[in-house]
């Protein structure tokens, strides 16, 4: 089981590569109409939703965990 | 905008017409003199700019039409503005309306965003008869022609019809389109510039993201628009009660584009008829409205 600590630093990351995608995409939507390659905002879009909703998953697990604990040490609190 | 003459070969569905609409007004804003021509690829698309004081000439791409443009065009001697907003994908990247996103593109800033359709004396006074037989119009389009993941399903249809009565429903539309039970079926029975009177004097209109939800914005008729694979923020009218419930795949429009839904359209299922409904009769029961 990851730890809390383990899981917040999976969703920094995360939130570097969205920041990363959105900043690609910014840069793209910035041309020219006709020089907005399609191939590539696709791309950028579905990464983009991949790493939101990788985020959504995460910060959901992090809701189920009570007081900071991991799933783990809640288990073996419970026990 | 230097040049003394715009053209503009009009691009894209029937929706997309009325939703450039509102730059020609703003380009004659900033520049009076500029003689601005439009030329369109299909008979309907002159139809929905019939009448619009800010353009000069409303023509044909036809050759037998226009055979000197024709040839400049080709020709390359002249220039034509033919950019058109679709190549964005807008539904990726974009965050504003597309009414700006179109207005940045001939770049010019909207003072009135709201669409523009110009109706004669005469159209106006045959639309204002025609509703008045009905109680309580509501017009309805339920068909979206880019795309049927735009649809919400029938049976939601026939049920909020069969749960409002008192209120008259009539349902606009290409023949083809699937009818709804209990509205009134005038489909393929009147024609847009028709169609854009009833909505002007209905109590109210319910559909989906297609020519007739925009066609709302121009009259301000308050209406229930039901989204799922495009967003309201970009295709979306204030007047408008825009029912949108995001699902993880959604926005798709860009991307699957005419393919069906691999999940069932869940992002349309997901919007309950009660849901529309109770928008229905705010927006029913809103001064504005209780006035029309």
């Amino acid at each position: 089981m990851r730890t809390e600590a383990d899981i917040r630093q999976r969703m920094a990351e995360i939130r570097g590569n969205l920041s990363i995608i959105e900043e690609k995409a910014k840069i793209e939507m910035a041309q020219y109409v006709g020089d907005i390659s399609i191939r590539k905002i696709h791309f950028l879009f579905q990464e983009k939703k991949v790493w939101e909703y990788a985020l959504n998953q995460l910060e959901w697990i992090l809701e189920e965990i009570p007081h900071h604990h991991s799933i783990h040490q809640a288990l073996q609190h419970e026990q | 905008m230097n040049n003394k003459t715009l053209r503009v070969i009009m691009f894209g569905g029937l929706g997309d017409v009325l939703l450039t609409s509102p730059v020609f007004k703003a380009i004659k804003e900033k520049a009076p003199k500029k003689r601005i021509v439009v030329f369109c690829i299909n008979k309907k698309m002159q139809l929905i700019l019939k009448n619009n004081p800010y353009i000069n000439r409303i023509t044909s791409v036809s050759f037998w039409k226009n055979p000197i443009s024709f040839i400049r065009y080709y020709q390359n001697k002249e220039n034509f503005f033919t950019t058109f907003y679709g190549a964005m994908q807008p539904t990726l990247f974009c965050n504003k309306n597309v009414k700006e996103i179109i207005a940045d593109l001939y770049n010019v800033t909207l003072t009135d965003k709201k669409v523009q359709i110009y109706l004669s004396d005469e159209e106006d006074r045959n639309a204002q008869k025609r509703i008045a037989a009905y109680k309580n119009p509501i017009v309805m389009h339920i068909t979206s022609r880019t795309t049927s993941n735009q649809e919400w399903q029938i049976h939601n249809w026939n049920e909020l019809v069969a749960s409002m009565p008192e209120y008259t429903f009539l349902q606009v539309g290409l023949e083809d389109e699937k009818p709804v039970k209990n509205a009134v079926d005038l489909r393929g029975k009147t024609s847009i510039r028709e169609t854009f009177g009833l909505i002007k004097y209905a109590r109210s209109f319910a559909g989906v993201n297609s020519i007739y939800s925009h066609a709302t914005n121009a009259f301000d008729t308050p209406g229930v628009v039901v989204w799922g694979p495009a967003q309201p923020t970009i295709w979306g009218h204030e007047n408008n009660i825009n029912i949108y419930k995001a699902v993880r795949c959604s926005p798709c429009l860009d991307l699957i584009l005419g393919h069906p839904c691999p999940y069932d359209k869940r992002c349309m299922s997901n919007i309950s008829v009660d849901e529309v409904r109770t928008a229905l009769l705010r927006q029913l029961t809103c001064p504005s409205t209780s006035n029309r």
